[in-house]
């Protein structure tokens, strides 16, 4: 139980230091705990060694991320649309949202620590996303959204094959979200080459 | 094994195009072979399935009546793609200008898995798969600002996450019947995932920022091959389970889905000069219709959506390939030959004969005319803004200075003018005597056990 609510505790933490922080080495490493503690959540709904699967797909995508953010020099980016402030309040609205949600109604009879687990993550990935202004960290946003969906899809579907799928499709997802950053500086530069010679 | 071929064949032929970009005849050779060897496992191709994990993708009827004018469609986007080609160089983006069939290709293949595997949650996943592939071709403009084509996989991710609840919540609710909430669950969660891949009005806004970084044979695959998929799935899913057509509002929301979108597809093709946004929004007008049709739960109704649905896909096919050719040749045969296809095109996509979407719209007029004057009358005039916006496209080519024709042979913008003559040729006799296209589908219409 003890165990069980430190998990919880450790994850609403880290989604939302992936949020707050706006460095995104720190945001990176954020999101790979999330991806570990999250896996630790699935464990009382799977096997571990299936479970732990999770933390593997998402270090790697975490990588993929990680790997572009350096190329791309995304540490020179602004990378939100509000000051910290701001988004520490969007934040408690959305952990005092959720909680309000997961407390007060059921959905396909899950537990309200996984409800909570799995809305909490959805409600941040969205929250990231709405307020970035750059690509990687939309990324970030996305694979939080989907690792919280996975929590739900795993706890009202018993389908390996649908659970293995969503860990490959976070690897792809950071794949192609790399590509659209890589891309998106090429045509920076590409533009600033064109001002520059003209 | 059919379905293996085709996904294997797709992949290549991506690989493929991707190697040869810099050679462009040979790029239009793999496409061709590769389109022969997809239209030969589609003819003569086994129906018996083939088990991978458990689960069996099969090539039975009905999905041979859906793959074969989607992957038609496809290899012909792919053969436009050489026309937008430009001097090979090393550039990360001109590489994707160069190589955007292997993109197209890539993108089929897990929508030929999407369209024949017999589970919904896993057709659901491999449907976005192939829109997220298709995101590769995406050229975001601006360094500082996150794009439409990341704001697009985020909103797939949203609509995924949506469809796999309602999946779920369709198993359960056989095992609780009394429990009528988990309907109106299912309702709301299958509206909306699929208003938001389908771009239906008011879910449309990732349209617009999304076609701007996407090229316009991108968007065309998009709105052509890779939305319908989402309208057959829920055809299936209406096929399969009685209840949720029986019981929930499910036709009430297409109507009004369908009622909403046509004419705010025309409303904002109106104001539009950007190629890709023009082409999105003119689709939206022709998807409108075919959720109407789908919402008003007849037999002949449901023959019109699928038409329109198809021609649907041939009109932007055709004003896609006729973008290619105004943008990219500029010489005054090129140039007039891109305004025919762009034209006809736009011709099926408003309705007007002899492009079979004319009969499509007359079966489905024919259901409400007389009950519903004013859902006849904002369809109507959205038929009229998209041929307004399409004939002043024209005009506009016609109207801008070219340059003579140039004596020296080219090959590839001949082969692609000789297709776009064949789809041309294709929509007008398929326009002419529709029941061909009618027997066809009516095959599919008769297992619909749920239409009046």
């Amino acid at each position: 139980m003890v165990a069980g609510t430190l998990m919880l505790v450790g994850l609403v933490a880290a989604a939302s230091l992936v949020v707050l922080l706006a460095d995104w080495r720190l945001a990176l490493f954020a999101l790979t705990a999330q991806y570990v503690l999250a896996a630790f959540v699935l464990g009382s709904l799977l096997p571990f060694d299936t479970a732990i699967l999770r933390a593997i797909s998402g270090t790697l995508a975490v990588l993929v991320l990680y790997l572009t953010a350096r190329q791309t020099r995304a540490y020179h980016v602004n990378v939100f649309i509000i000051c910290f402030a701001f988004r520490l309040f969007a934040l408690a609205l959305v952990v005092a949202s959720i909680f309000g949600i997961a407390s007060s109604m059921t959905f396909l009879n899950l537990a309200p620590r996984i409800l909570f687990s799995g809305l909490f993550l959805i409600a941040t990935g969205i929250l990231v996303a709405i307020l970035s202004r750059n690509v990687l960290r939309l990324g970030a946003g996305i694979l939080l959204f989907s690792s919280g969906f996975c929590i739900l899809e795993t706890a009202t579907e018993s389908s390996l094959m649908l659970y293995g799928l969503l860990n490959i499709a976070d690897l792809l997802l950071a794949i192609v979200v790399a590509h659209l950053a890589k891309i998106s500086l090429d045509e920076g530069l590409a533009q600033q080459r064109r001002g520059e010679s003209a | 094994m059919s379905v293996l071929l085709l996904v294997i064949v797709c992949l290549v032929a991506g690989i493929a195009v991707r190697f040869l970009r810099r050679w462009l005849r040979l790029v239009v050779l793999a496409t061709f072979v590769s389109a022969l060897a997809l239209g030969a496992i589609l003819a003569f191709g086994s129906a018996a399935p083939f088990y991978f994990f458990g689960r069996a993708l099969a090539l039975d009827l009905s999905a041979r009546a859906f793959l074969i004018p989607a992957l038609a469609l496809g290899a012909t986007l792919a053969f436009f793609a050489p026309l937008n080609f430009e001097t090979a160089s090393d550039s990360f983006a001109q590489i994707l200008v160069n190589s955007q069939g292997a993109f197209l290709f890539w993108g089929l293949a897990p929508l030929v898995i999407a369209v024949t595997i017999d589970s919904f949650p896993l057709a659901i996943f491999f449907w976005a798969l192939g829109l997220i592939v298709l995101m590769l071709l995406a050229q975001p403009r601006r360094e500082g600002s996150v794009g439409g084509a990341a704001q697009f996989i985020l909103v797939t991710v949203i609509a995924v996450s949506s469809l796999l609840l309602a999946s779920r919540i369709m198993d359960l609710y056989p095992l609780t019947p009394e429990n009528v909430e988990l309907i109106r669950t299912t309702v709301i969660l299958l509206a909306l995932g699929l208003g938001i891949l389908l771009a239906v009005a008011p879910f449309h806004v990732w349209l617009g920022p999304l076609a701007d970084e996407m090229p316009t044979l991108g968007v065309a695959f998009l709105v052509g091959v890779a939305q319908p998929v989402g309208v057959w799935l829920l055809f299936q899913r209406m096929n399969n389970l009685f209840w949720l057509t029986d019981k929930s509002p499910l036709f009430t929301v297409l109507l009004f889905g369908g009622a909403l979108t046509a004419p705010v597809g025309a409303l904002l093709a109106l104001g539009e000069h950007r190629d890709g946004r023009l082409l999105a929004y003119l689709a939206l007008v022709s998807l409108g219709h075919v959720l109407i049709g789908l919402g008003l739960d007849t037999q002949l109704a449901t023959l019109g959506a699928l038409t329109a649905l198809l021609d649907r896909a041939c009109g932007v096919a055709l004003v896609a390939g006729g973008l290619a050719f105004v943008r990219h040749h500029p010489e005054r045969r090129w140039q007039l030959i891109g305004a025919g296809a762009i034209l006809f095109g736009g011709m099926a996509l408003a309705g007007i004969p002899p492009a079979p979407s004319f009969a499509a719209r007359w079966a489905l007029y024919r259901e409400f005319a007389a009950t519903n004057a004013a859902l006849l009358a904002t369809l109507l005039a959205s038929n009229a803004v998209v041929l307004i916006v399409v004939v002043r496209v024209v005009w506009d080519i016609l109207n801008a200075p070219a340059p003579e024709n140039a004596d020296a042979f080219r090959l590839v913008p001949w082969l692609s003018a000789a297709l776009v003559a064949v789809l041309v040729v294709a929509l007008v006799v398929v326009g002419l005597a529709p029941q061909m296209l009618a027997s066809a589908l009516s095959q599919i219409i008769e297992t619909a056990r749920y239409l009046k």
